[in-house]
């Protein structure tokens, strides 16, 4: 049953949710509890004309009430307080708290970049060893021994542990080791070979991975460097399709509009042997662009079908290598190879 | 290799300026370098040193791509004014041909302006006129050649004294031998530099001794010079391998031997024996003698069945059989009588890179140009795709560690010791492969401690020990103070229970080491406390593949707690010498009603008393049927209490 406390109640608690500054806080107040107009204070006033019974009863209920609105009023008013302090004592314009976070290295985040865009193509991503014979990195890729193709890739070759079968068979007979010495990979290639040997086509793979030349450092060689490798093989897969994969990759990979250029070249574990160029559209700053070398391609030979077992009259397919740091160097705009690992934190808190 | 326009030009009429040239090069043939004035850097790809590593051959590619077809020269057979008799003779296997021929009556003096013109534009200098057209004539055809002084050539009487006067006729006849070297055998060349050969090389000799390194450089002993009267020009064809094996032997590498490395075609020694006699009769106002030849090893003509749909097929072309015989044709290759699909193809005798039907499709496709070849998306079956779980497991663990604070490094293979030793190391601090990731984590940490106050970096790379390689996480942490160990103790933690490797022990091991294991003692690390010239910092190393193998893939839901807990702080004092990880193990053991203990609170110092240590735990109390009293927890706060005075003799404070 609706008393008249109940009611006040009421309309008191409504009153304060529209309450947005201490001084009508003050005029709510007022209303309710002032000596002179307050509506409640009129109830406790009048308490005393009430008959014995019923006088307990509301004078009860008035005063718990009167608790109620003087603790509300109190959180209002510290709730106001607060907020005021946070505007006015508080200098909004000093900078945020640092967050110190962890950089992932520039090289990484371009290879999860190739890697994320070559699976949306529905690429596998294999990765194969660093320390290869030399039939998996030449021979079987078609590059004869003792062929200045070979200069092509300039080689660390490894010692032969002197206690291992590997001596001991060179001593025996020098030709019957060759094709077993031990080297560290040129190119991420021999992933071709090694994985076409232990799977049926069709399939389109990309092998990630660290290679090496031996070749003096500069601003744009480096003797240990990354590179992709890419192989797609199958009944039809055509140079139409290795340009459209190639295509397809580097506008995902530069986010623009690129123009290609394919050239000629030669590689003997591919036949036709292409190179691309792409250029970048030219920046605000004037830049003229120009073409930048950025993979060699090519449909893979017949000989490294037939070394890998397969049957080149059955399989066709193209192979690709892209480098990494020079998609690093042109993304991010880095004039000098070196750096990526100079182990500079200045560099790799870049990015 | 250097090439001049001009030379071209003359050529092929229809160029219009070097850069239209580089233009037609590079879109079809090779890549320019750069172009200087008349003169254009031109990259020859390794398989075409036979056919294009010349002025004539280059005419011939760059008249096809114009649409023309370019005839080489056709040389008549000079008069034979000169007569004297000569010995060729070929005892080595590597020398697949070789000509010679006899001039007399030699004019040797400076060149024309237009020979010296030519060949300073391809990068080369001017001697006289004879050394001059025969490197004039390499140029123009790909065919390296070299004259002999006649009069110089030991006519073998010098070889037994008493033989002299005897039977003169006998040793009367001059000869030039191509041979192997003999073992330890010495040569002194052109440029006065001495060799020692041995009996892999081959040489070109008389009678009594080498004259010149064949394939590679000319020697002193029949050099021609401004008194030549009599001279023996020749042009031979060796075997590539064992060129390409002597040059990188005696580190000596020429035009010459960069040319027979390719293993040019020994056809090419007709057009540069010819070419060279024309001009020598010509310029050097010289008689010619008759021609001397051995060829051991004439090349089979290769014939190829072309077929348009299978070059369809592999290029994605809709391409006509007479569009692409046509291009065929330009390019100098005989055309057989063609079928619907097809044709017999002969190859011309200098594309000894062009052995099967995929060498005809690029010859094809480069002079069609691969740009107009339209992309097509390949048509394939929807499979799934293979993952390499250990790929995705580098990616978790980079970005859990960049999300610790700490930064990715790269760094070299390459280390100053190892298990692997580089036969060819490019320095001598790169002697061997790593067998570890810490060097080079500690450096960088060293040297980026030079711009901040403390270092927390990373790697994921290969190290390499006897027989294997394997992936390693490398974690290092360091500063100029401390060695942060305890941050990395807590990383090392944390980045563990990342992965699900649950009760992971990380316990000392001597004074300077941590082990980390999992529950069931199977080794995953050591964090090793390292002092660096002016730092200090942990590191750890850990086996991705170890790491795979512990780690639990799944987690599983463990419902939040029910009942609420309660916390209390213990401050005790113990002396110094007792361990805090004995303290904590003893305080989880007394109460099964505890579920975490932190210290939270570690402080040595006089207000304690020497040799006493102040320690203070954070206890949470919890059951997980029932709201704990405060009696409860105070009950099981009382028996750690009770616990560590009588094991520690702790003082409660």
């Amino acid at each position: 049953m609706d008393t008249e406390v109940s009611n006040l109640k009421r309309s008191f608690f409504n009153a304060l949710s529209e309450v947005t500054s201490t001084k009508s806080l003050e005029e709510l107040r007022l209303d309710f509890l002032g000596r002179e107009r307050g509506s409640l204070t009129k109830i406790l006033r009048s308490l005393k004309d009430l008959p014995v019974e019923e006088r307990a009863k509301v004078g009860a209920e008035a005063n718990a009430l009167r608790t109620e609105i003087e603790e509300a009023v109190a959180g209002k008013l510290k709730e106001f307080q607060s907020l005021s302090s946070l505007e006015s004592d508080l200098d909004l314009t000093r900078p945020g708290v640092k967050i110190e976070r962890g950089h992932l290295h520039p090289l990484t985040l371009v290879q999860d970049e190739v890697i994320r865009i070559f699976r949306l193509m529905n690429f596998s991503v294999v990765e194969g060893p660093e320390i290869e014979t030399e039939h998996y990195n030449f021979d079987a890729l078609n590059v004869p021994p003792n062929h200045p193709a070979r200069d092509m890739w300039d080689t660390f070759w490894l010692k032969a542990n002197h206690n291992s079968q590997d001596t001991i068979d060179k001593k025996k007979n020098s030709k019957s080791s060759i094709g077993h010495r031990k080297l560290l990979r040129t190119h991420t290639s021999p992933m071709q070979i090694r994985y076409m040997e232990r799977h049926e086509p069709p399939f389109q793979i990309l092998v990630p991975g660290i290679a090496y030349r031996y070749e003096a450092t500069d601003a744009t060689h480096e003797m240990n460097f990354g590179q992709f490798e890419g192989l797609m093989v199958g009944r039809d897969i055509s140079m139409a399709n290795l340009k459209y994969v190639i295509e397809t990759f580097f506008n995902h990979f530069f986010k623009k509009k690129i123009e290609f250029r394919y050239r000629p070249s030669y590689f003997p574990f591919v036949e036709p042997g292409i190179e691309v160029d792409v250029m970048l559209p030219s920046t605000n700053s004037g830049q003229k662009g120009r073409w930048l070398e950025m993979m060699g391609a090519g449909m893979v030979h017949p000989n490294v079908f037939r070394n890998a077992r397969y049957n080149p009259e059955e399989w066709q397919g193209f192979a690709f290598g892209i480098g990494l740091e020079r998609l690093a160097m042109v993304k991010y705009k880095i004039p000098d190879i070196r750096l990526f690992r100079s182990g500079d934190l200045r560099f790799i808190n870049q990015f | 290799m250097k090439f001049s326009y001009t030379i071209l030009k003359k050529l092929v009429p229809a160029l219009k300026s070097p850069e239209h040239l580089a233009e037609i090069l590079t879109m079809h043939l090779f890549e320019v370098e750069g172009i200087e004035g008349d003169t254009l850097d031109v990259k020859v790809l390794a398989n075409r040193y036979s056919d294009a590593a010349s002025h004539w051959g280059i005419a011939k590619i760059v008249s096809a791509a114009l649409g023309k077809r370019f005839r080489t020269p056709l040389i008549a057979e000079p008069t034979i004014k000169a007569k004297r008799d000569f010995d060729l003779e070929v005892t080595t296997p590597k020398c697949r041909r070789m000509a010679a021929r006899y001039f007399a009556d030699v004019h040797v003096g400076p060149s024309p302006a237009w020979l010296r013109e030519a060949l300073e534009v391809c990068g080369m200098k001017s001697k006289n006129n004879l050394v001059d057209i025969t490197n004039y004539v390499t140029l123009e055809t790909g065919q390296p050649l070299h004259a002999f002084d006649f009069d110089l050539l030991a006519d073998g009487r010098g070889i037994d004294a008493d033989q002299r006067g005897k039977n003169s006729s006998q040793f009367s006849t001059k000869a030039l031998i191509v041979r192997d070297a003999k073992e330890g055998e010495k040569i002194q060349a052109l440029d006065s530099q001495h060799f020692t050969l041995t009996k892999d090389d081959i040489v070109l000799a008389d009678k009594e001794t080498a004259l010149d390194i064949a394939g590679i450089r000319g020697g002193k002993k029949a050099e021609i010079t401004t008194h030549t009267k009599q001279m023996l020009l020749t042009a031979g064809n060796f075997d590539g391998v064992s060129i390409y094996q002597t040059s990188r032997r005696i580190a000596l590498q020429t035009d010459a031997s960069l040319r027979f490395s390719h293993d040019l075609t020994p056809e090419l020694v007709s057009p540069g024996i010819a070419r060279a006699t024309e001009l020598i009769v010509e310029l050097c106002n010289a008689k010619a003698g008759g021609l001397k030849e051995e060829y051991r090893e004439k090349p089979k003509s290769t014939n190829i069945v072309f077929n348009i749909e299978r070059l369809n097929h592999l290029t994605g072309l809709s391409m006509k059989l007479d569009e692409a015989t046509d291009y065929l044709d330009r390019l100098g290759f005989s055309i057989g009588k063609k079928t619907k699909i097809g044709a017999q193809v002969g190859v011309p005798s200098l594309r000894t890179d062009v052995t099967i039907f995929e060498d005809l499709v690029e010859e094809i496709v480069a002079l069609y140009g691969v740009g107009n070849i339209k992309p097509k998306a390949p048509h394939t079956m929807l499979m799934g795709m293979e993952e390499n779980e250990l790929i995705h497991l580098k990616d978790r663990v980079r970005h859990i560690l960049v999300g610790f604070g700490f930064s990715e490094v790269m760094n070299y293979s390459f280390d100053s010791f190892g298990d692997i030793e580089i036969e060819n190391p490019i320095a001598s601090d790169k002697r061997y492969l790593r067998s570890s990731l810490e060097r080079g984590l500690l450096g960088n940490v060293g040297s980026n401690l030079r711009f901040f106050p403390t270092v927390r970096i990373f790697e994921i790379g290969t190290v390499f020990t006897q027989g294997a390689e394997s992936t390693k996480i490398g974690i290092a942490i360091g500063s100029r103070k401390d060695s942060m160990v305890l941050e990395m103790k807590g990383i090392t933690e944390s980045f563990l229970e990342r992965f699900g490797v649950k009760g992971a022990i990380i316990a000392p091991e001597g004074k300077s080491m941590l082990r980390v294991e999992t529950a069931g003692h199977r080794e995953l690390g050591m964090v090793k406390l390292v002092k660096g010239a002016d730092f200090f910092a942990s590191e750890l190393e850990i086996d991705l593949a170890t790491l795979y193998s512990v780690a639990s893939p799944e987690r599983e839901f463990i419902a939040p707690p029910k009942y609420p807990g309660v916390t209390r702080d213990l401050s005790v004092t113990v002396r110094e010498k007792v361990r805090v990880g004995d303290v904590l193990s003893v305080i989880r053991e007394v109460s099964n009603l505890l579920r975490e203990a932190d210290v939270i609170d570690f402080y040595r110092g006089a207000r304690l008393g020497a040799g006493n240590q102040g320690l203070t735990f954070r206890l949470n109390f919890r059951s997980d049927d029932r709201t704990l009293t405060d009696g409860e927890a105070q009950e099981e706060f009382k028996k750690i209490v009770h616990a560590l005075e009588e094991k520690f003799d702790a003082s409660v404070r």
